[in-house]
């Protein structure tokens, strides 16, 4: 079995260049993605302030200051006019009492649509707050017969409660992540780099795991049946001199993000990488599946693209699934390796918090596919034979 | 034996591709297999060497059986496949040193095989150069090598020689015949009537999935009732003087051909001819020339089945 594996890890010399450019395009995507989803990049808004109050001043501030975006000030139509060409991505309108909520115009649902909103939210949120403080405080005072001054109260009450809210606002949004499945992550251009890695290993691994059926073509697959090592020797050594690759993959994308993208993989780096290789096993337990189903190298290249494009798509590799709101897809997600090796990553580096289900559902996939490959494989054997 | 088969038979759905064959194979021998396309000599040949398990019989190596467990003739088995099993991308080197390690072979002692076995096969000169750089001639020999590694006492050779150059041809069947020399069995097939002949000691034919024949060459030219033609030709007529002539030893028939033109069937293998070339001259029959046609393999496939073994 020794000899197999190392025959194996060296004829991935001749497919150097195959892996070289998927580790490439891991590298060169999750660049122009995080580059352009997160990072440095501020996509332009514009506000259209009808109501010139100074709580929609403030609000405007707090954008600008917030530096996610770029804040443009105009009216209506011209604001209009800047979304429908698709100039910005969204335009905030002020038009109407601010506890009434405010306008978001946009033309689709984006993630720094997303990111807008739940900004907004939280500025009405605190607003709200602190007028419902200064209201209450109010009457407080009223019926204690202590005189006051009404602003200076409000200004008050803004002042310590904002500044509170702003000081303990880190840990608001920490509480907030924990709390809610729909948060979104706080590092756009990690979730693209871990992303387009989940995305980028599995071609490779599918086209190793596919030696198979090149073996069985060159009929080199008939001498090692012949010779005294069993079949479940074979297909073992395959899929680990797969996991290799997968594995080296993972490893060299974990440090290109480190040292390249400056991603903060949070504290547990092993746990990332352990993550990974949990998914490695799993995807190539996988390509296992799809290799035991096709039968030569040629339908192989046909179906895989479908098969993990398709996947990578559903589990959020290309995108982070907090955007997504059909149902259906959402859940055909939980389907995905993808998906899981996504959220168990993410809960690594933004919490430092090691997530079970995620692991237990990934373990559970890769013996579900290892057992049905195996014996995909078995049958089709005994059908040849017959 | 080395190898006993009984009552082996083979089906894929409907279509029985081995027929309840027998066959027993001595320890050491170099023994051919015969038969035209779709005969069921890869299938046997299969069977033999694990690939494929009989649909029934009993299959029998060094007195172990196989089918219920092919680990007694696993580790003793080398295979020469007709398709050339090798990774082209990589050194003939490589490839012996991989296919080694599959039989547990590793550092010096896998190492000193491989040179040994480079020798043997004539390809230690360029044994570091990819395979696909490599001519078809060598390519064979390469398939060979990989097959004799682990000192096998059984090889099984499917074709060894299609579509290689005469010097890689001769190569080969010198290596085969060394090896029979050396004690170690070898099953070989071949469309090449010409290169059983020459080193089989046995043979086996097989025609739609039955074993027709078997035995030696000279029993199996016996056994199809072929016989040495003698061709004669006399200074004068020839055709008033020819009762003394069919009265001689091993002397089958004579037939006239012209005034001073015969055939004479010679029956039995070895040197009877020369016994009755011998007794004409004794004759003082004024012989002027002749010409011998012995009987071969090909003609007695030819009389088993009732067509060529390229048909």
């Amino acid at each position: 079995m020794k000899a197999l594996i190392k025959l194996k890890i060296r004829l991935m010399k001749d497919n150097l260049i195959l892996y070289v450019i998927m580790a490439a395009m891991s590298l060169i995507l999750s660049a122009v993605f995080g580059g352009t989803m997160g990072g440095s990049y501020s996509p332009t808004i514009v506000v259209v302030d009808e109501l010139q109050t100074v709580e929609t001043s403030n609000i405007i501030n707090d954008l600008q200051s917030e530096h996610a975006f770029n804040v443009k000030l105009m009216d209506y139509d011209a604001a209009l006019d800047e979304v429908m060409g698709r100039n910005v991505i969204a335009a905030v309108v002020f038009d109407k009492s601010l506890d009434q909520g405010v306008n978001v115009i946009q033309l689709r649902d984006t993630v720094e649509g997303f990111q807008l909103s739940r900004l907004l939210e939280d500025e009405l949120s605190l607003l709200e707050n602190i007028k419902t403080l200064d209201s209450q405080l109010s009457g407080i005072l009223v019926n204690e017969k202590i005189v006051f001054n009404q602003d200076d109260l409000y200004l008050e009450v803004k002042n310590t409660f904002g500044d509170q809210w702003e000081n303990k606002r880190p840990i608001t949004i920490e509480s907030y992540l924990v709390a809610s499945d729909n948060a979104l992550t706080s590092n756009v251009s990690r979730h693209y780099m871990i992303g387009m890695t989940l995305f980028f290993v599995t071609y490779s691994l599918m086209f190793t795991v596919g030696d198979f059926l090149e073996d069985k073509r060159l009929r080199t697959l008939d001498r090692m049946m012949i010779a005294p090592i069993s079949r479940r020797g074979i297909l073992f050594s395959n899929l680990v001199s797969s996991m290799v690759v997968g594995v080296l993959q993972i490893c060299f994308m974990v440090l290109a993000g480190k040292f390249l993208f400056h991603i903060d993989w949070g504290q547990n780096l092993l746990g990332v990488i352990g993550v990974g290789v949990l998914y490695i096993f799993v995807m190539t337990t996988l390509s296992l599946f799809v290799v035991s189903i096709v039968k030569t190298m040629a339908q192989l290249g046909a179906v895989s693209p479908i098969i993990l494009t398709g996947m990578g798509m559903l589990g959020g590799c290309m995108w982070p699934l907090e955007i997504i709101s059909s149902r259906l897809l959402l859940t055909l997600a939980n389907f995905t390796p993808h998906k899981w090796a996504l959220e168990a990553i993410e809960a690594l580096t933004n919490g430092n918090t090691f997530s079970y289900l995620p692991i237990l559902v990934l373990l559970g996939m890769g013996l579900t596919y290892l057992i049905l490959g195996e014996r995909v494989m078995y049958f089709k054997s005994l059908k040849d034979n017959q | 034996m080395m190898i006993v088969a009984e009552k082996l038979t083979k089906k894929f759905g409907d279509f029985t591709a081995v027929d309840a064959i027998d066959l027993s194979i001595e320890k050491g021998k170099i023994v051919g297999l015969l038969g035209p396309n779709g005969a069921g000599k890869s299938t046997t040949i299969s069977m033999i060497s694990t690939l494929y398990k009989p649909t029934s019989g009993r299959l029998f190596f060094e007195g172990n059986d196989i089918i219920k467990s092919p680990k007694w003739i696993k580790p003793h088995l080398g295979y020469v496949p007709q398709e050339l099993a090798l990774y082209d991308s990589l050194s003939g080197y490589e490839n012996l040193k991989y296919f080694g390690g599959l039989y547990g072979l590793s550092g010096t002692a896998l190492k000193k095989r491989v040179d040994e076995v480079s020798r043997v096969i004539g390809i230690d000169e360029r044994l570091k150069d990819r395979v696909s750089e490599y001519s078809g001639g060598m390519k064979r020999r390469i398939n060979i090598g990989v097959a004799l590694l682990h000192e096998p006492k059984l090889i099984i050779m499917d074709e060894p020689t299609v579509g290689i150059d005469p010097q890689s041809r001769n190569h080969i069947l010198e290596t085969v015949k060394s090896l029979g020399e050396q004690g170690i069995t070898v099953i070989y097939t071949s469309h090449y009537m010409e290169e059983v002949e020459a080193i089989c000691q046995d043979v086996w034919i097989m025609d739609h999935g039955k074993m027709i024949a078997n035995g030696t060459q000279e029993a199996l030219i016996e056994q199809a009732g072929i016989h040495t033609a003698i061709r004669m030709k006399f200074d004068s007529q020839i055709k008033d003087r020819l009762d003394p002539l069919r009265k001689l030893n091993h002397a089958m028939a004579v037939d006239l051909i012209s005034d001073d033109e015969l055939v004479v069937l010679v029956n039995g293998g070895g040197n009877t001819h020369k016994e009755v070339i011998k007794s004409v001259m004794e004759l003082n029959y004024d012989l002027t020339s002749f010409d011998i046609t012995r009987p071969n393999l090909e003609q007695v496939f030819l009389k088993l089945t009732g067509r060529g073994l390229r048909d």
